[in-house]
């Protein structure tokens, strides 16, 4: 045969197979691309969902109130849905087929917004019953002793616990909560009566924890108006949710709320003897941090004494000793990430199974969430969504999203505390915190450095409302840690006095117990005044 | 004489007809693959860093080495512009009626990897911009066909390219 026959009939043989071969080729890589790019779309809605559930707490007087919180978890949802549809230009209908559930992991639980049937045959999306991280304890070897625990994303706890065999009938059941510590580390001191007395003069109410001495604090912060004073520093103390602010004038009104921009004055007796019971030298001292080390030790001995018999899988969790149960790697924080993991899990394979029923050709399942995600969920606010079922090139989507909140009002995280020192302020890693031993430092929350607005209208006599804006903390930021993040080392090994090591340098608990001092205060101040929505106190 | 010649005519075509057209197409479908898998595994790492915060150095030993897996070997130009609040702050407390503006500072790839020898997670918080742009350096087999059967003028071109980039959207520590 002659060889260009041979070469023609290869090339028959050849272009078939290529030209199909390619078009495979080209399948593949739409999927992937197209997976790709609605990865990134749906991370960027549910950033957009967190940014919106996030700027409408903050800015919420009464954020806390469930029916507001439920609000604004619909507001961020809707969000979501507008975010999403627009970058994949879909409509709210066609895209609420494609998502089964949407969770938002808060303080104490979470709520899941999914669809649920209305009425017969009308379904809709709705958020879900709050459902706590509980779990139910009894105890096995058979005292008949009973508890329920609600864990929350730090060491607080909600105890109702059961026992048959207490002598009188009032301390069959009783139910508290508080923070859950270790108690030997926590010394109280002789002749100061913590119950009864709310100032002590000359920093006389005080404890000890692991050796440093926490005391009152005087906290101040920047205030603007709508009539425009200048602005002045204000002091202030915490009481529920809101700050109450001592005026610097010579006036009647002593004690005032910051409302609407304007000084709102209190009227309220015992609002203003519990301010007047504060008061020394200087101003209204607040004294949350030594009440929450105080509670702390009564709550954590009497979980240590009457709790000793939880077992999890025969390991104890309660009353270890030597352990301190905020830090990441304690036995407490371990199994209390393991119950809201496995009430998440199994609420959420409940949820995806239930949608199949709304389903029309795709079947849903929960896709595997990675360990870094779960690190993030179990310690942070954070949002979960999971998109599915959109068919791309040959096979469907399936993937979720985990965003986490840092600037939040639920929960007062070991990094979110801000240490101010001169004129700047340092987060908690900064080496120059440790090095340069600044003396005068204190700690603030995070959300105290947010700007302000202020609506007035710049002192002239018509009804234009201009922004106006302010900070309430003026320091400005250190720039190794707030804005190149050079870290050289966390919140826990402050909390255990490790050693840190800083280029080369070794600094003992000894040479930075200042920073100590003062960030385990005001670690405790603002936990102590974290409103709490479900708290309990019985005589124990 | 001229049968003999036309037989190497015939020879030369069905050579080229047979091994270089089909070569030049395959080749070119594996410079397709190696590019989706490159831009796939850039935008899974931006993604990564951009939702943890974190820029890791076994993260980036990983991008790597996913990079190198496709055969050809990689220039990786990453830049981290970091957010300064400060100067916005300075002009709002100044003028309490204006917003000051933010300013970024842009940190390059030699000083990434110069810090990663002395720190092995870089922290980024939430506003700063990471971006990463990935180029071969070598040339691959497609390239050397098409330069022998014509030549394009200019040696920098690169053949796989990818880029991907995006906000952080969460504090690192």
């Amino acid at each position: 045969m002659k060889i260009q026959y041979l070469a023609v009939i290869f090339i028959v043989i050849i272009l078939p197979i290529s030209l199909v071969l390619s078009q495979y080729a080209r399948v593949q890589i739409d999927t992937i691309n197209m997976q790709t790019k609605y990865n990134k779309l749906l991370s960027e809605a549910t950033y957009d969902t967190i940014k919106a559930f996030q700027l409408n707490t903050v800015n919420n007087r009464y954020s806390n109130v469930a029916t507001s919180k439920l609000r604004d978890i619909t507001a961020a949802s809707n969000t979501f849905f507008k975010t999403l549809g627009t970058t994949m230009v879909y409509n709210r209908e066609d895209l609420e087929q494609h998502i089964p559930a949407i969770i938002y992991t808060l303080y104490d639980g979470y709520y899941v917004y999914t669809k649920s049937y209305t009425s017969d045959i009308k379904s809709e999306f709705s958020i879900k019953p709050f459902v706590y991280y509980t779990r139910y304890y009894q105890d096995q070897a058979g005292t008949g002793r009973k508890a329920i625990i609600n864990y929350t994303l730090d060491n607080y706890m909600t105890v109702f616990y059961f026992n048959p065999n207490a002598t009188n009938d009032e301390d069959k059941y009783i139910t508290i909560s508080g923070f859950y510590t270790n108690p030997d580390d926590i010394e109280l001191i002789e002749g100061v009566e913590y119950e009864n007395m709310n100032y002590g003069a000359n920093g006389t109410l005080k404890i000890k924890y692991q050796g440093i001495e926490i005391t009152e604090e005087l906290l101040t912060e920047n205030l603007v108006f709508s009539s425009l004073e200048n602005p002045y520093e204000y002091n202030y103390i915490k009481y529920g949710n809101k700050k109450i602010y001592r005026n610097n004038a010579l006036s009647d009104v002593k004690y005032f709320w910051y409302e609407n921009y304007v000084k709102t004055p209190i009227y309220d007796n015992a609002i203003k003897n519990y301010a007047e019971n504060r008061r020394g030298n200087g101003g209204i001292y607040s004294r949350s941090a030594v009440d929450y080390y105080y509670n702390a030790k009564k709550f954590s001995e009497w979980v240590n004494s009457n709790l000793d018999w939880i077992r999890d899988d025969n390991k104890k969790i309660f009353n270890i000793p030597n352990e301190i149960p905020e830090l990441r790697g304690s036995t407490f924080n371990e199994h209390r990430m393991e119950v809201i993991r496995e009430s998440i899990t199994t609420n959420l394979i409940k949820a995806i199974a239930n949608y199949n029923s709304y389903a029309n050709s795709y079947e849903y399942e929960l896709p595997q969430i990675s360990e870094i995600d779960w690190d993030d969920l179990l310690n942070n606010v954070s949002v979960i969504t999971f998109l599915q079922g959109i068919p791309i090139g040959s096979k469907y989507f399936n993937d979720y999203c985990v965003i986490t909140n840092n600037k939040t009002e639920e929960m007062i995280s070991k990094n979110s505390i801000y240490m101010v020192g001169g004129q700047e302020y340092h987060k908690i890693g900064c080496p120059n915190l440790v090095k340069n031993k600044i003396a005068q430092i204190k700690g603030y929350f995070n959300l105290d450095f947010v700007r302000q607005t202020v609506k007035s209208n710049l002192g002239q006599e018509n009804d234009n409302q201009e922004n106006v804006y302010f900070y309430p903390r003026t320091e400005s930021g250190c720039y190794y840690c707030t804005v190149k993040s050079e870290l050289s080392y966390t919140p826990d090994d402050i909390i255990s006095g490790n050693d840190i090591i800083i280029g080369g340098t070794t600094f003992k608990k000894e040479n930075y117990a200042n920073l100590r001092k003062y960030y385990l205060t005001a670690l405790a101040r603002e936990k102590q005044d974290l409103y709490k929505s479900n708290s309990f106190k019985d005589n124990i | 004489m001229g049968d003999s010649i036309i037989t190497i005519i015939a020879i030369f075509l069905a050579a080229i007809l047979m091994f270089i057209f089909p070569l030049m197409a395959l080749s070119e479908r594996t410079d397709n693959i190696a590019e989706l898998s490159v831009q796939t595994a850039t935008a899974e790492f931006v993604d990564t860093v951009r939702t943890t915060g974190k820029l890791s150095l076994s993260e980036y030993d990983k991008f790597l080495s996913t990079l190198t897996s496709t055969g050809n070997s990689f220039e990786i130009e990453m830049k981290i512009q970091q957010l300064d609040e400060n100067p916005g702050k300075k002009v709002t407390q100044a003028t309490s009626s204006k917003i000051g503006e933010n300013i970024y500072y842009n940190t390059y790839t030699s000083q990434i990897m110069e810090r990663f020898q002395t720190e092995n997670i870089i922290y980024l918080k939430e506003g700063d911009i990471f971006s990463v742009q990935v180029k071969n350096t070598n040339k691959t087999i497609s390239q050397s066909l098409r330069n022998f059967v014509y030549s394009l003028a200019g040696n920098d071109t690169y053949q796989i390219a990818a880029e991907h980039g995006g906000i952080v959207t969460v504090n690192g520590n």
